[in-house]
């Protein structure tokens, strides 16, 4: 279970493990209906997370999408170096903003 | 259905086809490479398996919970082998491979590109079935640093008496590496106060594994003690022995 803040027309989940193929289908039913409240920014906490696979690249993407519709910002947070470069190399960072863990 | 085969630089795996049976090979290859005093490279590797593996459970297996998929991972000239066998219908790579996805906005086929970013080489047989995945890795520091690859040299530091409680585990810390065929092994004794019957057992086999292979054996930092030891039953005629 992803920890979840709403503050303001901001939302912040913080999922705190591996986003992977296992736990994909449970993160994305918690997201689906928090991006379509349409909030203005809907952040995605990676504190703690060492691994995402393509599948939960997927589930960002996918998440992206939804909030982009309702004209809302997609940003990921906290985001571990491995994980950054993964981003990188798959050009997320060219569509949302990516932000590395500091420190 | 999971089952393990921890060997000495390999690791085997029979497993259920399921996306939480990724979770555990990627535990089980996390410790493997912890073992071989892998660090640098363990993302990637980590990365390129799960892939490998998701395209087994999904496509190989389609789902099928009841398929077993096969992988095994070793050791071998400086670089990382991974196998994964679905032995079901396979994995169409040709119609993934060479191309790049289509758009940002999918939301899947992304794993072939990783891998392929993430690994050295990579390969599928025609079938789609077998997948064939290889990381070069550069040096590697194995179990707190007692044995360090630098280079073609081998430097082997316990920093703690080599008795009977550690010999067994110390042993197999040393034979991996030995098996590379360093060009100079060399036993750091600094801080050994200590060296009973079956430590001696384990510093031989290393001496015979580094006769086997051509390498020179170097001993040095070694205690007045331990020399007297080792003076005592003629082990210095032996190794090349270079006192504290």
């Amino acid at each position: 279970m992803s920890e979840i803040t709403k503050d303001g027309d901001q939302t912040i989940v913080k999922p705190g493990q591996d986003v992977v193929a296992a736990m994909a289908e449970e993160f994305k039913n918690e997201l689906r209906p928090l991006a379509k409240e349409g909030p203005k920014e809907l952040v995605i906490d990676l504190e703690g997370v060492e691994m995402v696979d393509s599948v939960g690249i997927g589930v960002l993407i996918a998440t992206h999408n939804s909030v982009s519709k309702s004209d809302g910002k997609f940003i990921v947070i906290n985001v571990s170096k491995n994980i950054y470069g993964l981003f990188k190399t798959m050009r997320l960072d060219q569509h949302f903003k990516v932000m590395m863990v500091e420190g | 259905m999971f089952e393990v085969s921890r060997g000495l630089i390999d690791l085997d795996m029979s497993f259920s086809s399921t996306v939480e049976n990724i979770d555990r090979v990627d535990e089980e290859a996390m410790k493997f490479l912890a073992r071989m005093g892998i660090e640098a490279e363990v993302f990637c590797i980590r990365l390129a398996v799960r892939e490998g593996l998701l395209n087994a459970v999904n496509h190989g297996c389609c789902g099928d919970p009841n398929k077993i998929i096969k992988c095994g991972m070793r050791l071998k000239d400086n670089a990382v082998f991974v196998e994964i066998n679905d032995g079901g219908c396979g994995f169409d790579w040709a119609a993934y491979m060479g191309k790049e996805l289509k758009t940002f906005t999918s939301d899947s086929g992304r794993g072939l590109a990783i891998m392929r970013k993430y690994c050295t080489d990579i390969e599928y047989n025609t079938k789609g079935s077998r997948l064939f995945l290889r990381k070069e890795i550069g040096d590697r520091k194995v179990c707190a640093n007692r044995v360090r690859k630098q280079g073609d040299i081998v430097v082997i530091k316990p920093g703690q008496d080599i008795v009977a409680s550690m010999a067994e585990e110390f042993r197999h810390e040393i034979e991996p590496l030995m098996k590379e065929c360093p060009s100079v092994v060399v036993i750091d004794l600094a801080g050994v106060e200590m060296v009973d019957s079956a430590g001696i057992g384990v510093l031989l086999s290393a001496r015979t594994c580094a006769n086997d292979s051509g390498s020179k054996l170097i001993v040095i930092n070694a205690s007045e003690d331990v020399c007297g030891v080792f003076k005592a039953i003629g082990l210095d005629q032996l190794f090349n022995l270079l006192s504290a």
